[in-house]
């Protein structure tokens, strides 16, 4: 089981939204079963970032780096450049 | 028309829940969703709201039951326990009218679209729950739901505004270009855009720190757990709970904390579908326009300011909650104050030092606007999520999205002397407001279009 963290300033509204849609993307494709996608608070990313294989960030600027595979969470918030940032995703997981 | 009331009046009648959940399918289906998956949004919205009914009524009976001790241990009288905004806006969202509040919006940014009002496309679907607030606030105090509606609808129209007249200021704290935000906390700029002039002319804007470090030192005090525990155990210890009760207590107060989003992120889960159809449906009908995309705040929540400052004036606001005469709030679920720092950090432009004198300043006006409203919410807990509390006890939301303008608003509509007062001035300042950060935004602009002409030539 491969694991995506999104995270927003709650971990309920912006977040939740972009691992929804991610979720959708992923079942599309046959992948519900072995990705699953945590929508969580951005303070707590230094918890959850061990054992997250992809974190899809909300907020990249002036964020701190971290060491897993980082993509954008905004293409699936506008709906523009949603499938390539996706296929990224998937090439990251080893799914692509 | 009989018979519809009958039928309607019947599904309010089978409790909130039930009703959302029925509603909510309903309106997946006219937007032509598959009924299965219908069906799943509308029991999964059920849920969500069965589900903060449950946290709610737990942090009650334990966080508030000790509060109830802390007051008669120390005298001083904190009876309203605060949420914070996921259980807030969570209950909102079972007012029996909340559903209105979906084709209103729509509507409102459909017609402004068309008429070129503005050019943002809002597809934050989470802050509908903001409107459907603010309708509830002000219909509670007129009884009249039109008129609660009309001021929901009034507050739709001016995030469309703010969020167009402020999208360059936004790509330049973001990078992110094409996108604007339509929510509601950014209205407080229209009280906050003075109070940053003057301090724009007194302080230097060098005076600054570096947030990101000293966040990374005491971020850990952000995550909802550790902030739990340490405010359940000083509840505990000052109402003279004994040691292991509590740290028992610290654990419980640490539980509310976590589960509140996890349980709150299912009105995400049951919404998105319907976002999306709705945002189709408005793409479709303007395709040849090009938008602003009108997201949610956290798209500047990468920014270290926010957080280190939201946990460093926690102990700030714990003092003022013991200390302002008049005050019955305790805060709890809001610690982190984002209704005040986040406006403060977007209308600053990330300056720490203006954004701290800014939320020290403002934070008494949020407690007793808190104060204020304590009986509408724990109404709103008991009528939406069936949430009695006990006697003596309140629900309250600390650092409610756009307090002073709920405040007054609510106050003007009962024709009070000092709301139509506040409700003028505003007016004035909205219209000062406007102007000034139009004109701040087009310089914003010309900046960041210097910035990208540069490399070319």
């Amino acid at each position: 089981m491969k694991t995506i963290i999104v995270a927003c300033g709650g971990g309920i509204a912006t977040s939740q939204t972009v691992a929804v849609k991610l979720e959708n993307l992923l079942a599309d494709r046959g992948l519900r079963g072995s990705v699953s996608v945590e929508a969580i608070n951005i303070n707590s990313i230094p918890t959850y970032i061990k054992s997250a294989d992809v974190y899809v960030s909300i907020a990249q600027h002036g964020e701190a780096q971290y060491d897993i595979p980082t993509f954008s969470g905004i293409p699936f918030l506008t709906g523009m450049g949603a499938e390539d940032e996706f296929a990224k995703i998937l090439t990251a997981l080893g799914e692509g | 028309m009989d018979a519809l009331r009958t039928v309607f009046q019947g599904l309010i009648d089978l409790g909130a829940p039930v009703f959302l959940a029925v509603i909510l399918t309903l309106i997946g289906i006219t937007f032509r969703m598959k009924i299965t998956r219908a069906i799943s949004a509308g029991l999964t919205l059920g849920v969500a709201l069965a589900g903060i009914s449950l946290v709610v009524d737990f942090m009650l009976n334990n966080v508030g039951t000790a509060s109830q001790a802390f007051v008669e241990n120390t005298g001083v009288s904190l009876s309203a326990l605060d949420m914070g905004w996921p259980p807030a806006l969570g209950l909102a969202w079972g007012w029996q009218f909340a559903f209105l509040m979906f084709p209103i919006q729509i509507v409102v940014n459909l017609v402004m679209l068309a008429m070129r009002w503005t050019t943002c496309l809002n597809v934050d679907m989470w802050n509908v729950g903001n409107k459907v607030l603010t309708a509830f606030l002000v219909t509670y105090v007129s009884d009249l739901v039109w008129l609660g509606f009309a001021v929901a609808t009034l507050q739709a129209v001016a995030e469309l505004k703010n969020a167009d007249v402020t999208r360059y200021r936004l790509q330049k704290l973001t990078g992110i270009p094409g996108v604007s935000m339509p929510h509601p906390m950014f209205l407080t700029g229209i009280w906050l855009y003075p109070f940053v002039k003057i301090m724009d002319r007194v302080l230097p804007s060098t005076w600054n720190i570096d947030a990101q470090k000293l966040r990374e030192k005491i971020g850990v005090f952000g995550e909802n757990h550790v902030m739990g525990f340490l405010i359940g155990c000083a509840i505990g210890a000052l109402g003279g709970y004994d040691f292991s009760a509590t740290l028992t207590l610290g654990i419980q107060a640490a539980a509310a904390l976590t589960l509140f989003p996890l349980v709150a992120k299912l009105f995400t889960t049951a919404l998105t579908p319907v976002s999306e159809a709705a945002t189709n449906f408005t793409k479709k009908r303007f395709a040849d326009r090009e938008f602003t995309i009108g997201l949610d705040w956290p798209v500047m929540a990468g920014r270290s300011e926010h957080w280190l400052l939201m946990i460093m004036t926690i102990p700030v606001l714990l003092l003022y909650a013991l200390i302002l005469p008049g005050n019955i709030v305790l805060p709890f679920g809001g610690l982190m104050n984002i209704c005040l720092v986040v406006p403060l950090f977007f209308f600053t432009m990330g300056n720490f030092v203006k954004m701290a004198i800014g939320t020290i300043i403002g934070i008494p006006m949020q407690l007793y606007v808190a104060t204020y409203f304590a009986p509408y919410f724990t109404s709103l807990a008991s009528s939406s999520g069936g949430v009695e509390t006990p006697e003596g006890q309140q629900l309250a939301w600390f650092g409610m999205d756009i307090s002073e303008l709920r405040y007054i608003a609510t106050e003007a509509v009962q024709g009070s002397v000092v709301g139509i007062i506040l409700a003028l001035v505003t007016i004035a300042l909205a219209v000062y407001y406007f102007r000034g950060i139009k004109r701040d935004d087009l310089a914003i602009k010309a900046e960041l279009e210097g910035q990208h002409a540069a490399p070319r030539s």
